[in-house]
């Protein structure tokens, strides 16, 4: 069959589509790292009641986390502040804010330059509050994880890597033998369909 | 360029048929995870799912409920027991895993393309009824372009893995049937609709108006419940599906929109058209080609409402029977600046869903990406540039309506 301009259309819109999902990697400022998602209860930070929890990053450059806080109806304006520090206790990373910066339930995003040597390193937060208790910041926990509510990301650092994890995704699923099977027997048969419909 | 008996260059059908079987594939929405999660239920005996939900709610991995008219649960389900035999129990598996990992499978590919497959035939059906519609030669050529290569029935059929198109294709055999005086197969086809989506509902007095006599009136009437019932008459006993349909997205969009006159009153501008088009049908009513009213009903909705995507597959088929006819030579920008409203309208949604998400089963980090609307907040207030762009799209969509009424109400 001759190549004419509506093949050109076809593989224009198809090629597109694997360009720009390709092209997504080049625009990753994060990617996902270790996380304790579940939520059961909150633990509660106040003036002299800090909470920590120890998290071992699987990647190097770790630089973001977002940990689920809760301001009950937005009443604690008092400083609040994330501090990083590494095994022997020295602080990393430190962010201040106030409770304004808190709504009443939802994650919120702590960013900081990267750690570049961060991978298997015991690394652990700690949330703290100059409010009284009344006015505590709740934290999101699960006591069957034993751990706070967490999802943290690293910076790739090597942007190739993660090209090369998506091309890999590619011939993973796209040379599965069924799929590409199923694929076959649907453009044969709407090939002949067409044919017939066409005559 | 040799031509086939459609009078269609060799190609352009199968060229678009790859293209649809690859964007079948490469495409996900959770809209399609969550249908096929209650079509399931078919197979397991279960007729009416509204009941069937309610009473099971707290036991179900999945907890939104059933916002379709049973039609839809009777034809998916249809498909979803053909498509359990081709896929094996990891399509079952995974239509019930909602974990953290619910949106991804190793074999994603092969669950969309199969669970696609009814709209790429009916997508393709409808490309034909409207050829054999328009019955010009000389446009067919256009009209086919239009048809199987314009992005936005990709991006409403393929990427968002809507079942509208098979209303569509209901609406235009409607079309169809009411230009050859064949109204009692265009009202049935309307009730089998309605009973998908509620808006085909609307559709159903201008086919009434194109009676001679009471004969056919009472004829045409009769299709309609009848297709209006049929699939009613399992649930018809529901309070569940009288619950869930009394709380219609579309009838809660469409009247949002209006014109404040005092007095706490408000005259919902679809409204205003939808009488407009009723009394301008009415004045043509010995004409059978109902483009023009189809037309207005359907584009109205995005026009004057915060629609979702997927409707623009009601108005399509109609808007590409204008394209071909109206000198797109001349016209293709208006055409070009609808699409980019209507694209940026729904892109800017604080939806992951609406465009990067689309391309998680190509790159599954398209999901670590924030929504657009949070991404362009930095240059631009995302809610001031989604209504230019709806603007754009209802200025458009307005030259269009204007041109069908011109053009060619009075043939």
């Amino acid at each position: 069959m001759r190549l004419n301009k509506y093949w050109l259309i076809a593989g224009g819109y198809i090629l597109a589509a694997f360009v720009f999902a390709l092209g997504l990697c080049f625009g990753i400022r994060r990617l996902p790292d270790v996380s304790q998602p579940r939520l059961e209860k909150e633990v509660w930070v106040y003036s002299g009641h800090s909470v920590s929890q120890t998290i071992v990053p699987g990647h190097d450059g770790f630089n973001v986390i977002d940990i689920y806080l809760r301001n009950v109806a937005l009443r604690n304006q008092s400083p609040f502040t994330f501090v990083l520090s590494d095994a022997s206790g020295q602080p990393l990373r430190t962010i201040r804010l106030t409770g304004y910066n808190v709504v009443d339930g939802q994650n919120i995003r702590f960013q900081f330059d990267p750690i570049p040597d961060s991978r298997s390193r015991q690394l652990t937060f700690t949330l703290s509050s100059d409010s009284p208790e009344n006015l505590a910041i709740g934290a999101g926990y699960s006591s069957a994880d034993k751990s706070l509510t967490f999802r943290s990301y690293y910076y790739p650092s090597r942007r190739w890597e993660v090209i090369s994890s998506v091309l890999s995704g590619w011939t993973e699923t796209l040379f599965r033998l069924r799929f590409i099977a199923i694929l076959l027997f649907l453009a044969v048969s709407g090939y002949v369909c067409l044919k017939r419909i066409e005559k | 360029m040799r031509q086939t008996k459609l009078n269609l260059p060799k190609g352009l059908l199968f060229s678009a048929l790859i293209l649809r079987l690859f964007f079948s594939a490469f495409f996900f929405h959770p809209d399609i995870k969550s249908h096929h999660f209650h079509a399931q239920f078919l197979t397991r005996g279960v007729v009416d799912i509204y009941a069937y939900i309610s009473a099971n709610l707290t036991r179900l991995p999945y907890r939104d409920t059933f916002n379709y008219p049973p039609l839809t649960y009777y034809l998916l389900g249809s498909w979803n027991a053909v498509s359990r035999v081709v896929l094996g129990p990891d399509l079952i598996s995974w239509l019930n895993d909602w974990g953290p990992a619910g949106y991804s499978h190793p074999r994603m590919f092969e669950f969309m393309l199969v669970l696609k497959l009814p709209y790429l035939i009916l997508d393709f059906l409808i490309g034909f009824m409207l050829l054999r519609f328009n019955r010009r030669s000389d446009t067919n050529l256009l009209l086919a372009g239009f048809w199987f290569f314009n992005p936005v029935s990709l991006y409403a059929i393929y990427m968002l893995s809507q079942f509208d198109v098979i209303c569509a294709a209901l609406t235009v055999f409607a079309l169809l049937q009411t230009k050859d005086r064949r109204l009692f197969p265009a009202a049935l086809a309307l009730g089998l609709g309605t009973m998908l989506k509620s808006y085909p509902l609307l559709l159903l007095p201008f086919v009434l108006f194109r009676s001679v006599n009471l004969r056919q009136l009472s004829t045409a009437l009769i299709g309609f419940f009848l297709g209006l019932l049929l699939p009613l008459l399992p649930v018809i006993a529901s309070p569940e599906f009288y619950y869930t349909m009394s709380h219609s997205n579309l009838m809660q969009r469409v009247f949002a929109a209006g014109i404040e006159i005092g007095g706490a009153q408000k005259l919902p501008i679809f409204v205003i058209i939808y009488a407009l088009t009723l009394w301008l049908s009415w004045g043509r009513k010995k004409l059978t080609d109902l483009l023009p009213e189809f037309l207005t009903v359907t584009l109205s909705v995005l026009l004057v409402a915060h629609f979702h995507a997927q409707w623009a597959i009601w108005s399509l088929p109609f808007v590409a029977v204008v394209f071909a006819r109206c000198s797109p030579a001349r016209t293709w920008p208006v055409f070009v600046a609808a699409a980019a409203g209507f694209f940026l309208t729904n892109i800017l949604l604080y939806d992951q869903y609406a465009f990067l998400g689309l391309f998680s089963p190509l790159n599954p980090l398209a999901m670590v990406f924030p929504p657009l609307p949070e991404m362009v907040s930095g240059f631009i207030d995302p809610v001031l540039l989604q209504s230019l762009a709806h603007t754009l799209l209802t200025g458009s969509g307005l030259w269009l309506l204007y041109f069908a009424w011109k053009n060619y109400a009075v043939e």
